[in-house]
């Protein structure tokens, strides 16, 4: 006779295996960072924790990492804010091709953009020599160099300003638009329905969105890394870590960078579920209609958006540059072009290796991903089944994670207890960077999945059971052709960001033969014979990549590809 | 005659290929409770929105107590609006909800309060201002937009089908509601419906639309008994429309006509001439003959029919007859003499006064 299971706890193998790896790659080093961050070897203690507050070097850390998340905030929502409100409530020619461009500047790590433009803004640079040309500058000047922390705001502005605008032209885009015109029909000019409708409706998606951008820019490492700004926390805690064993400042830095994490990402939550409340009531009265711009408003929006992409391609603009450039030094334009420096990168060594390394870790963790997160979801949406309430809040943890804290964790946790094993991140980082990797975009797949499920009535697969299909052939043959889709995109997503994922790969891989590509753009960057020139051509292809990567996920899933960046 | 309170002067507009208006004129006089009834699709709302600043017409005039308000924005017309699907902000209250177009015209916070107070209770929803509208039954939102657009003390209201969300007993009731509340002031209500039943039960006037145009004006009654067309005899309720050719008259109030059914006598309420249809309404056609049933009055129209199935449908039966090859449909009263098995297969004669024989202008194309 088969033995039966109740459906109830069908799911409890996999409940099981994803508690597990969570709970080996997320919670557990995560504890040894808190335990580490309050332990000396007579017991317990806040010293260290304290000394975060007393020591000079580390307040004023905390004060540049502050100052730069909250300044990237401002200037991601003063970006976002107005274009958001254009392209949700006003129709323009092109407005199509510029929506699709404005998700352009997030193909780049913000670090690898760094490059480009520290040559471009350098002393021996070409906006100083043109400065010096039009008798604007008595000699060179080095202008990131005087103001790192403006280089620094000003690249992950035009890094993260696409996530907050995805966040809000959807919160505005649920906004029912009789709610908007009831304001006006009671007599509400169109600024005053925008402050006592819109934005109050609006200001869930807003405030969540900007707890993300805040929490990115605090805990974002390469950018300062690469400007040379040492004192901010992640830089700090990323020096720290030659001490890992002996000093337990870094893991009370790395608890501290966690609490605001999680505290933001609480806030954002709890504010996008009363978001989800404020959007449900009533049903939706009538399509909106965007109201269509005269010549001379799309005129302006096309120059806005314009100017405001040219600046934000400049980055991007300055690595292809940077690539393809043969001495390039107190000139405007470059002296020579060439296209050495692609080849170079395909074929060196290093550059080869870590394409390679990227590629198979990205894989891995792409095929993990979308394995757990069909997994998951499914048991939430389809089974309810026992442990999936569970399993939903801990694949959704890694979103308050910032990559550099489990790296951090990887480091501490795996290193000490797995000295010289597959698990060490000193003897092989491979199977911690694809971990680290799976689990950082774990929620964008698991979205993904869920968002596929519920739109797949649920009838198809009812009628599939009732006419003779087992339970895991009603999943093969209707349910998985019909999420394929989803899946694809949120893979597609997974792969691309993990890729160009930082944190992890600077931190996880330390010795040259298991570098991944970030690491390797990073670790030619100071390198000789051109070598910023081979990081900068590194970056191309990769952006390429990414770039193609992000185009064809957003065709798959339409205007839907904002919500994988929601905040809650 | 007092002047019209909105005037509405060939308005015309279309989205794109599709007509939504075309060329509509109208007067709506103050204080009416007026309706705009017409299948979805025929220009109601479209017109509703118009007058109040949501859309903008193509060409045309429009007049707000003579005064020319068409370039006027949406929150300059005065002219509160009930939503179809409410509307109501779930970021404010209940009671910030009634006080948001007060708040609007800058009114005094003391004076909000009372005012909203007794909105509250004028819709029988006192001590609810403090709930949110998610809070609310279906019902006591639609009382809660009432009062947020009666607080204003408008000239004018919009409802845009307000009953339609709700379940039939709600909606009996907020009619009788609408009703009472349209009679203790000297608003002018202007209603939009698809609902037949809503417009000639509550209505002082109504036009009946179609294809952005109004196919018929006038008070209920009116429109019911006399419909100038086959539309709006269709719309307004169940009628055997039938073929005819006008033998003689036809420009004033009787014409002898030329049916399938024999020779008739009929009235024509707009004049028409040569072929025409004639409508008789199901509860028209009076059996003769049945227990209890009164007999014909001299120049009424009589037919025989046989009966091929007869429905009780609760106060009614519904009887579809045979006339000769010509199917009709009559309404009888739901009495103990006449149970339904017992009508089926009999042939009867059947009476229509000439009065309910109603010629119609061919309609519209």
């Amino acid at each position: 006779m088969k033995l039966r299971i109740p459906e109830r706890f069908s799911g409890l193998p996999l409940v099981l295996a994803v508690t597990f790896f969570l709970g080996a790659f997320l919670v557990w080093p995560l504890a040894h960072v808190f335990v580490n961050a309050v332990r000396d070897p007579k017991g317990l203690t806040a010293v260290y924790l304290l000394n975060l507050f007393s020591n000079p070097a580390i307040v004023q850390a905390m004060g540049n990492s502050f100052l730069i998340a909250a300044l990237v905030t401002a200037a991601c929502t003063a970006v976002a804010l107005p274009l958001a409100w254009l392209f949700a409530r006003r129709d323009f020619m092109g407005k199509t091709l510029f929506s699709g461009a404005l998700l352009l500047p997030m193909i780049l790590p913000p670090f690898v953009s760094a490059v480009g433009m520290k040559i471009l803004f350098a002393r021996a640079g070409a906006l100083s020599t043109l400065a010096m040309k039009l008798g604007l500058a008595d000699g060179p000047v080095d202008w990131f160099g005087a103001f790192p922390l403006a280089g620094i705001v000003l690249l992950e502005t035009l890094h993260l300003f696409p996530i907050l605008y995805l966040n809000l032209v959807a919160a505005l885009a649920n906004i029912d638009p009789s709610l908007e015109e009831a304001a006006a029909n009671l007599g509400a000019s169109p600024g005053r329905v925008f402050r006592r409708v819109t934005l109050p409706l609006a200001a869930p998606g807003l405030f969540a969105g900007m707890v993300l951008i805040f929490v990115w820019s605090f805990t974002e490492l390469g950018t300062p890394l690469v400007f040379g700004l040492r004192r901010v926390l992640p830089v700090m805690i990323y020096d720290g870590i030659a001490e890992i064993g002996t000093n337990p400042a870094a893991y009370a830095q790395v608890v501290f960078v966690l609490v605001i994490a999680a505290l933001g990402f609480w806030v954002g939550k709890r504010l996008t579920a009363r978001q989800r409340n404020v959007a449900t009531l009533g049903r939706l009265s009538v399509g909106r209609q965007e109201k269509r711009l005269s010549p001379a408003g799309t005129l302006l929006a096309w120059l806005g958006i314009g100017s405001l992409l040219a600046v934000a391609v400049l980055p991007h603009l300055s690595v292809l540059l940077l690539a393809v450039s043969h001495r390039w030094f107190l000139t405007i334009v470059p002296e020579g072009w060439t296209l050495d420096f692609f080849s170079r990168a395909l074929n060196a060594d290093l550059t080869r290796g870590a394409l390679v390394t990227s590629l198979g870790l990205s894989l891995a963790a792409t095929l993990l991903d979308v394995l757990l997160g069909f997994g998951i979801a499914w048991l939430c949406v389809r089974r309810r089944a026992f442990g999936s309430d569970w399993l939903d809040t801990l694949a959704m943890l890694p979103l308050a994670v910032p990559g550099l804290v489990i790296a951090f964790g990887y480091l501490g946790a795996f290193g000490s207890t797995f000295r010289n094993t597959l698990l060490d991140p000193r003897f092989n980082p491979l199977l911690l960077l694809a971990a680290g990797y799976a689990i950082r975009r774990l929620p964008y797949m698991v979205r993904a999945a869920h968002a596929g499920l519920e739109q797949v009535s649920r009838t198809y697969e009812e009628a599939a059971a009732n006419l003779g299909a087992s339970p895991w052939r009603v999943i093969r043959r209707i349910t998985l052709p019909l999420i394929a889709a989803n899946l694809l995109a949120g893979g597609i997503l997974c792969f691309s960001f993990s890729m160009l994922e930082v944190s992890d790969s600077l931190i996880l891989a330390q010795t040259e033969r298991f570098y991944p590509l970030t690491k390797a753009i990073y670790a030619l960057m100071d390198g000789l014979d051109n070598g910023v020139n081979v990081a900068a051509a590194l970056g191309t292809w990769a952006m390429a990549m990414l770039g193609c990567g992000l185009l064809w996920a957003g065709c798959i899933l339409g205007k839907r590809v904002g919500q994988m960046f929601r905040a809650g | 005659m007092t002047p019209a309170a909105i005037s509405i002067e060939t308005l015309s507009k279309k989205f794109g290929a599709v007509t939504a208006l075309d060329a509509v004129s109208l007067d709506i006089r103050p204080g009416e409770l007026f309706f705009l009834l017409g299948p979805s699709g025929c220009g109601k709302t479209t017109l509703l929105r118009i007058l109040a600043g949501l859309e903008k017409a193509d060409s045309g005039r429009l007049l707000f107590d003579g005064r020319d308000i068409a370039t006027l924005p949406p929150h300059e017309r005065g002219a509160p609006m009930v939503f179809q699907n409410y509307a109501l902000w779930p970021h404010l209250s209940v009671a910030e909800n009634i006080a948001f177009g007060l708040v609007e015209r800058k009114v005094a916070r003391a004076e909000i309060a009372t005012r909203v107070e007794d909105a509250l209770k004028r819709v029988d929803m006192a001590g609810l201002g403090a709930r949110s509208p998610g809070q609310l039954s279906g019902g006591q939102q639609q009382r809660v937009v009432l009062a947020r657009a009666l607080v204003l003390n408008p000239r004018l209201v919009l409802l845009d089908e307000p009953l339609s969300n709700l379940d039939a007993k709600l909606r009996h009731e907020m009619r009788d509601e609408i009703e009472s509340l349209h009679a203790r002031t000297d608003i002018t209500f202007v209603y939009v419906t698809h609902d037949q039943v809503e417009a000639l039960s509550l209505a002082d006037r109504m036009a009946v639309m179609r294809g952005g145009r109004i196919l018929g004006l006038g008070a209920p009654a009116d429109l019911y008994h006399r419909p100038p067309n086959a539309f709006c005899a269709g719309f307004l309720g169940e009628a055997n429309l039938f073929e005819a050719a006008i033998e003689s008259g036809g420009a004033g109030a009787t014409a002898a006509i030329r049916t399938p059914l024999g020779a008739w006598t009929a009235t024509a309420s707009v004049p028409v001439s040569g072929k025409a249809r004639v409508m008789v309404r199901p509860e028209h056609l009076r059996p003769l003959g049945l227990p209890g049933s009164l007999p014909a009055d001299p120049g009424d129209n009589v037919i025989e029919a046989r009966v091929l199935r007869a429905r009780m449908v609760g106060a009614t039966i519904a009887v579809h007859l045979d006339a000769g090859g010509t199917p009709l449909r009559a309404t009888l009263l739901n009495r103990l003499g006449t149970l339904p098995a017992a009508l089926e297969g009999r042939t009867l004669r059947w009476a229509a006064a000439a009065a309910e024989t109603i010629l119609l202008a061919p309609d519209a194309p």
